[in-house]
């Protein structure tokens, strides 16, 4: 209904992000991976695949809750300090963004010595040098 | 051509079990060559059908064939039966239908098994137990509602006796006979886990189960020395069972053992359900403090002890525990979702916490031990729900909450009576208990120990597919206090306060013909018509051309009828129904209650949905009603009666709260007997169903409609002021929770979900609504048992719409899970207060009765007496109330009783309205609750508890607040409470009843709007 006269992307600072560092279980071997959990309004449940973008960066999945309320997508890469949130479907372009990009900030980063053995570290996740961030 | 269609059961004649697999073959006996009219292979339920044509069988001078038939086993070779004598079957009549009963020996290895089972977690198949799991046995290849006597002996002694029934099938579903093996002493002290063990160890188990006079089937285990499998088990802090105890008498302490797993763990504290499946949600209970019931363990060596909730923190209510492992930093052990490799307090109840005895019972004071006993299995979670309304042909189950009894009879054998229903007076003169015959009489009564303070395991199958209508009381009788069934013995009396009923002051339960599935002509006959187009006036005077074309159903005697003048001559005329469609950009919206007029129709009505236009009002919409009626008067004629019901949906729904206003105003002299307004608008704010047009009315409404949500007017413009401005005649309104607008509707389903959203559907709301199958099951149920009782006088429904019971078929739809709330009211009944004097802030005080209204100081504040919608906007009524609060137990609200009043026996009940007030922070979560008491001229008060009757149900959540409502629900309290013989407070004198007051000693503090203060039948 009068969605035809809707500009996309909607710009919005109604949608809520959490962003944290999540080992999930791909092809049977734990893989640390940063996950950004979309809250604030209704994904909806679509032929089409979702995707999150943070930046130029793109998720590797989304998982989208059973009633639709929560979006978690789940990157390999390191997302970029301060790069723009976006949601969307397939190739479509995105239906939403956040009005504020992300802060890195916010991320409290798993104890690496606590971490299975067998974790797969996506590149550049663990620094000799440097804190767990993008 | 002529054809014919032969079916039936092949059966195993010593159980009665359908056979699968077999090959029949029909033939025609005939003087020389017998005919093989045809074949076929009889399916899982033993069934076949075999068509033959007229060649087949038709020859000189034969109308119809004389057919025998041949069994076969599934070689097709092997002839095992042949039936002894040929059936004429009547072409002119119905096809023919065999039951065909094979000697169990012919059958040969085609004979259904006669197995028993011990089973295990999820129905598994087991050939040991551990010490402190619970035992369990499943049957199949039972002779049809068979008894079945189950012995367990240990070392050689016997332990107890227990007797189950066999369904329909044959079958006895996993029935637990023995919970929590081991974990008392042969002296029935509870033992520590690792007691038990060492107790247990190596001894035997026999179990012995007798089935007729059959050779009684054998099995044994011997218990190990170690555990073999995880347990989880409520213990206390000496590590002893201790899975039910008094509020705020002890932490809620959960021990494991044998873990599959170590390190950290979490464990939940969930509300109790009968079974546990993977996927199942897990929700941690909230605690008193507001904190969720989540703790996280250390598991070392398999085993782990934990205290989950401080004794202060505990609300009464039964729980399980969920034990997860939780691996660092996996989002996956968050997901609360049931798996696979998650522990749980399975088969047995984990923990519960019971009311402080006195406070539990429905009698403040007395000993009546009257709790839901009758439930039914559902297939998904939770698994079993109390129930009290089944359909003919449904299974009825049991389940006994130790909950409410006195702790001295856990553990002890009783008997389980389901007797014919009694009233408070017959039960006070004769508590006698005669097991009804369709069970066997005395001799079928079921027997069993009743699970030491837990519920799950005491559930079994009461009554295999209740075959009778009518209402029952169950009654868990402990005769002579046993706890073994060799010195167990029934007395046969219900036995105040020890024994436990379900029923005395209101049915246990009832089996009904259920108006929601239930149909009396076994086709139903459908045409539409198209008659040109008609010209209707709305209420601005714009006149509007309409189509004139509706579909129609009526009942037929056989599949395949299109013209009226093939109606049933099962009568000689039906009442008719009239259906009005809402607003849609659809052109065929009128399709979308097929469902229902096909249902009215095999319920005798001749039932029509007729089109209107988008954008039509309810007037023009009240208008093309009689258009209709006559177009269907002139194709029926005389077989259609001048016995009119109306059912309208949206702007519909308020077309047929004006449909009667318009038949008397403008003499269109039809006799509208009974209107439905469903999910209606209330544009014009002034409709009413009033003297002279007055006619019986029911409203149903979602507290999830998207389209007509309320909210944006006080006061709203919804249904529930359709039914407060309606007067004169019995009403009554469905308020169901989850529903929403559309999907009353076939053709609309989510318009209003969808097309709300973001302005009236939240996110997430919609997942929230209920499923379209329960939408039409309400419908359904209630409209055609509406028309039933108004339009064909039928009177059985009557409960449905006083709130006393709900449609089998409603209250089982989506897993149980539909909550509807009804309000009602007899124009016939004594109103003690309605609030509609001219209000001030003293007017409260003066009963409409002519009595006076006080709360002796006790309320912190004056209540206030005035139109709801001005005190509460939340509130959707149009009607004046009262708004009260209270905030200490002590407080109370009397209403006195003036002479000329006082002598109440002529009615049933005592009745009010009664909402939560939306937002108020006085309100518990969940329901609230409260005493009503009746005082008589002698000084003898009693008060009975509303929750042991009805619901004061926690406002519906709407995720955008505006159109969370205060909806008033009607509760009923049967006066029989007042009466009953009790040990503790006297009966109520109900020929000279001085006061009736509310008292609120059950919950702390609470907030509510009243109104309707009544005596009623």
């Amino acid at each position: 209904m009068f969605t035809d006269l809707i500009d996309y992307p909607i710009e919005t600072d109604r949608i809520d992000y959490e962003v944290a560092h999540k080992l999930r279980d791909l092809d049977d071997t734990p893989h640390l991976l940063t996950r950004v959990k979309l809250t604030g309004t209704e994904f909806p449940h679509r032929a089409l695949e979702p995707y999150v973008r943070v930046g130029d960066v793109e998720s590797r999945f989304v998982d989208i809750s059973d009633d639709g309320t929560v979006a978690r997508a789940y990157f390999d890469q390191p997302l970029p300090e301060g790069g723009t949130i976006e949601f969307g479907y397939g190739a479509e372009p995105p239906r939403v963004r956040l009005r504020h990009g992300i802060r890195l900030k916010d991320l409290t980063p798993l104890d690496p010595d606590r971490l299975p053995d067998d974790t797969r570290f996506v590149d550049r996740f663990f620094d000799d040098d440097e804190p767990i961030v993008g | 051509m002529l054809t014919l269609t032969l079916g039936g059961t092949v059966r195993d004649a010593a159980t009665g079990v359908g056979v699968s697999g077999l090959f029949v073959k029909a033939y025609d006996e005939d003087l020389v060559y017998d005919d093989l009219l045809g074949t076929a292979t009889t399916d899982e339920d033993g069934r076949f059908e075999i068509d033959c044509a007229g060649p087949d069988f038709q020859e000189f001078l034969e109308a119809g064939p004389e057919v025998y038939l041949k069994v076969y086993g599934a070689d097709r070779e092997t002839l095992l039966h042949e039936s002894d004598d040929s059936v004429g079957v009547d072409t002119g009549g119905p096809d023919g239908e065999f039951d065909v009963r094979v000697p169990h020996e012919s059958l040969r290895e085609h004979a259904p098994d006669r197995e028993v089972r011990l089973v295990g977690k999820g129905g598994r198949p087991r050939e040991d137990y551990d010490v402190g799991e619970s035992l369990a046995v499943e049957f199949d290849g039972l002779p049809p509602a068979a008894s079945a006597e189950i012995a367990v002996d240990v070392d050689g002694e016997r332990q107890f006796t227990s007797r189950v029934r066999a369904d329909a099938d044959g079958h006895v579903p996993a029935t637990t006979v023995w919970p929590q093996m081991g974990l008392e002493s042969d002296e029935g002290e509870p033992l520590t886990v690792e007691e038990s063990r060492d107790q247990w160890a190596g001894r035997e188990v026999e179990i012995t189960v007798g089935v007729d006079d059959e050779t009684p089937f054998e099995r044994s285990f011997q218990f190990p020395d170690r555990f073999e499998r995880p347990q989880v088990l409520s213990v206390d802090e000496a590590g002893r069972l201790a899975n039910g105890f008094e509020v705020g008498t002890a932490d809620a302490v959960v021990q494991g053992v044998n873990a599959p797993f170590e390190g950290e763990a979490q464990v939940y504290m969930v509300e109790r359900q009968v079974d546990w499946r993977p996927g199942d949600r897990i929700d941690p209970v909230t605690l008193a403090d507001g904190s969720s019931a989540v703790t996280e363990i250390e598991v070392e060596d398999g085993a782990f002890t934990a205290t989950v909730a401080a004794a202060d923190l505990l609300d009464p209510g039964a729980y399980d525990f969920v034990v997860r492992n939780v691996r660092y930093g996996y989002e996956d052990d968050e997901d609360p979702r049931l798996r696979e490799d998650d522990l749980v307090t399975r088969a047995v109840t984990g923990l519960v916490v019971r009311e402080e005895f006195q406070a539990s019972k429905p009698i403040l004071g007395g000993c009546t031990n009257k709790q839901p006993i009758s439930g039914r299995k559902l297939h998904t979670s939770p698994y079993f729900r109390y129930g009290d309304t089944f359909q003919v042909g449904e299974d009825v189950w049991a389940a006994l909450d130790p909950d409410g009894i006195d702790p001295n009879l856990h553990g002890k054998m009783a008997a389980f009576y389901v007797v014919e229903n009694k009233d408070g007076s017959e039960w006070s003169s004769d508590p006698s208990l005669t097991h009804i015959s369709d069970l066997g009489g005395s001799s079928g009564v079921t027997v069993a120990k009743t699970q030491s303070q837990c519920i799950n395991a005491n559930a079994f199958e009461l009554w295999p597919n209740a075959s009778r209508t009518g209402e029952f009381d169950i009654v868990a009788d402990f005769g002579n206090d046993a706890t073994d069934a060799a010195s167990f013995s029934s007395d046969g009396t219900y036995d105040m306060p020890t024994d436990v009923i379900d029923g005395y002051v209101a049915p246990g339960f009832r089996v009904i013909e259920d108006p929601t599935t239930e149909t009396s002509y076994s086709h139903a006959g459908t045409y539409e018509y198209d008659s040109g187009s008609v010209d209707v006036e709305d209420a601005s005077g714009n006149e509007v051309t309409v189509a004139k074309k509706a579909v129609v159903y009526f009942p037929a005697d056989a599949a395949g009828k299109t013209d009226p003048s093939q109606v049933s001559s099962g009568q000689s005329s039906y009442p008719v129904v009239v259906v009005a469609h809402g607003n849609s950009g659809y052109t065929n919206s009128y399709r979308g209650y097929d469902y229902l007029l096909e249902h009215l129709a095999r319920n005798g009505f001749i039932a029509a949905s007729y089109h209107m236009n988008p954008g039509m009002k309810g007037q023009d919409r009240a208008e093309l009603a009689f258009e209709h009626l006559d177009e269907l008067q002139a194709d029926f004629g005389s077989t259609m009666e001048n016995n009119v019901g109306v059912l309208g949906h949206s702007r519909g729904g308020e077309a047929a709260a004006i449909v009667p206003r318009l038949n008397h105003q403008r003499g269109h002299g039809w006799n509208v007997e009974a209107t439905v307004s469903l999910a209606p608008t209330d544009t014009y704010t002034t409709e009413t169903i009033r003297s002279p047009w007055e006619t019986p009315y029911l409203v149903v409404y979602g507290s999830l409609d998207g389209d007509v949500a309320g909210g944006y007017n006080s006061p709203m413009e919804t249904g529930f002021a359709l039914y407060d401005r309606a007067t004169d005649e019995e009403k009554s309104m469905v308020f169901v929770y989850g529903a929403s607008h559309g999907r009353f509707n076939t053709v609309w389903g989510d318009v209003d979900l969808d097309a709300g959203m973001g302005f009236t559907i939240g996110p997430g709301e919609k997942a929230k609504a209920i499923s379209m199958d329960a939408h039409k099951k309400v419908l359904t149920g209630y409209g055609t048992a509406f028309f039933r009782r108004h339009l064909r006088g039928e009177s059985q429904f009557r409960g449905a719409f006083s709130g006393e019971w709900i449609p089998a078929a409603v209250e089982a739809a989506d897993g149980g899970d539909v909550d509807l709330y009804v309000q009602y009211q007899d124009p016939a009944g004594e109103v003690v207060d309605d609030f509609e004097e001219t209000h001030t802030p003293t007017s409260w005080q003066n009963s409409a009765i002519g009595g006076t209204v006080d709360h002796a100081g006790t309320l912190p504040d004056d209540p206030t007496e005035d139109e709801l919608y001005d005190v509460d906007d939340r509130s959707p009524h149009v009607t004046s109330g009262l708004l009260l609060e209270w905030d200490d137990a002590s407080d109370e609200l009397q209403f006195t009783v003036p002479s000329g009043h006082r002598d109440v026996t002529g009615y049933d009940a005592v009745s009010f309205r009664v909402t939560q007030k939306v937002g108020s922070p006085a309100n518990p979560a969940g329901e609230q609750d409260l005493y009503v008491a009746l005082e008589d001229g002698s000084g003898t008060v009693r008060q009975t508890k509303v929750s042991a009757f009805d619901a004061i149900p926690e406002p519906y959540e709407r995720y955008y607040d505006r159109f969370t409502k205060s909806a008033m629900n009607t509760v009923r309290v049967p006066l029989d409470a007042f009466v009953i013989k009790v040990p503790g407070p006297d009966a109520v004198d109900l020929t000279d009843v001085r006061e009736v007051s509310f008292e609120f000693e059950r919950e702390p503090t609470g907030e509510i709007e009243i109104d309707s203060v009544e005596f009623t039948d």
